[in-house]
């Protein structure tokens, strides 16, 4: 997993729910570093809202879902 | 830049207070390795933390600052500074890599494709990036949002002028601060502004 890819929430977790995130949501991981096992992720499916979420999602409870050319 | 909107920046440089966020004991992290080491230093140590220790030497506006302290324990100061000399730093993959990829993967590309800008565009968005983002920080023209041990984000407008016309997009990018006066981009389309 590294920055550019396109990845997928497959978690239902309060601490994400709390945020506006639920299972199924898609972003990319917009910063290089892995900090504690988290990587941050902008939702920026999300067109509805006034702007994308930037959060720190655990790693395991992201998918791969397109992988960006290095 | 005409000559009206130099002079209200200028006033707007002088007037803007600063502040520098201070960690004791600990050396800014001017990188991503150095975050990186200063998350490592606060998982083993347990006497600091993560967020504070990567606030070390970050510049904010008065009005515009994390809350101070941050948590109980927090043996975090600020201290007054002069007008900073902001820099931007901006990755030209955020483009390439991110903006202008297949219209499978996003919905970017075909919003600036829509405003006259393709891949080979890339290197002025990156350098049109920078010009403004640098100019908006250092009057304090931002707006703070989230911060964890990553880093104290923060979002900049951006006017591009779309090609063959004389409207412009105008939308959120967001970035990350980093210490003495240096921002880096985030994201380069972070939502439309309404």
């Amino acid at each position: 997993m590294k920055e550019y890819d396109k990845v997928e929430l497959i978690v239902e977790k309060s601490k994400y729910t709390n945020k506006g995130l639920h299972k199924g949501m898609v972003g990319w991981i917009c910063d290089p570093k892995k900090i504690n096992g988290q990587r941050l992720v902008c939702f920026d499916t999300l067109d509805d809202l006034p702007e994308y979420p930037i959060v720190s999602i655990e790693e395991d409870d992201l998918k791969i879902i397109w992988v960006s050319p290095d | 830049m005409n000559l009206q909107e130099a002079e209200t920046y200028a006033k707007k440089i002088f007037s803007t207070k600063w502040i520098q966020w201070k960690h004791k004991g600990s050396k800014p992290a001017n990188d991503k390795i150095e975050k990186t080491k200063n998350v490592l230093l606060a998982n083993l140590s347990k006497k600091h933390c993560s967020t504070c220790l990567n606030l070390n030497e970050c510049c904010f506006t008065i009005e515009k600052m994390p809350p101070i302290p941050l948590h109980p324990n927090c043996h975090c100061s600020v201290i007054s500074i002069p007008p900073i000399t902001a820099t931007a730093e901006c990755s030209i993959r955020k483009f390439t890599n991110y903006i202008f990829v297949s219209s499978a993967v996003n919905n970017k590309k075909e919003l600036f494709e829509l405003w006259g800008y393709d891949i080979t565009d890339s290197e002025y968005l990156q350098n049109e990036f920078i010009k403004q983002a640098q100019i908006a920080y250092s009057i304090g023209d931002y707006e703070l949002k989230s911060l964890d041990a990553f880093g104290q984000r923060i979002n900049i407008k951006i006017s591009l002028k779309k090609k063959g016309s004389n409207e412009y997009a105008t939308f959120f990018s967001s970035w990350m601060i980093y210490p003495n006066g240096k921002i880096m981009l985030i994201t380069p389309y972070g939502g439309k502004i309404k």
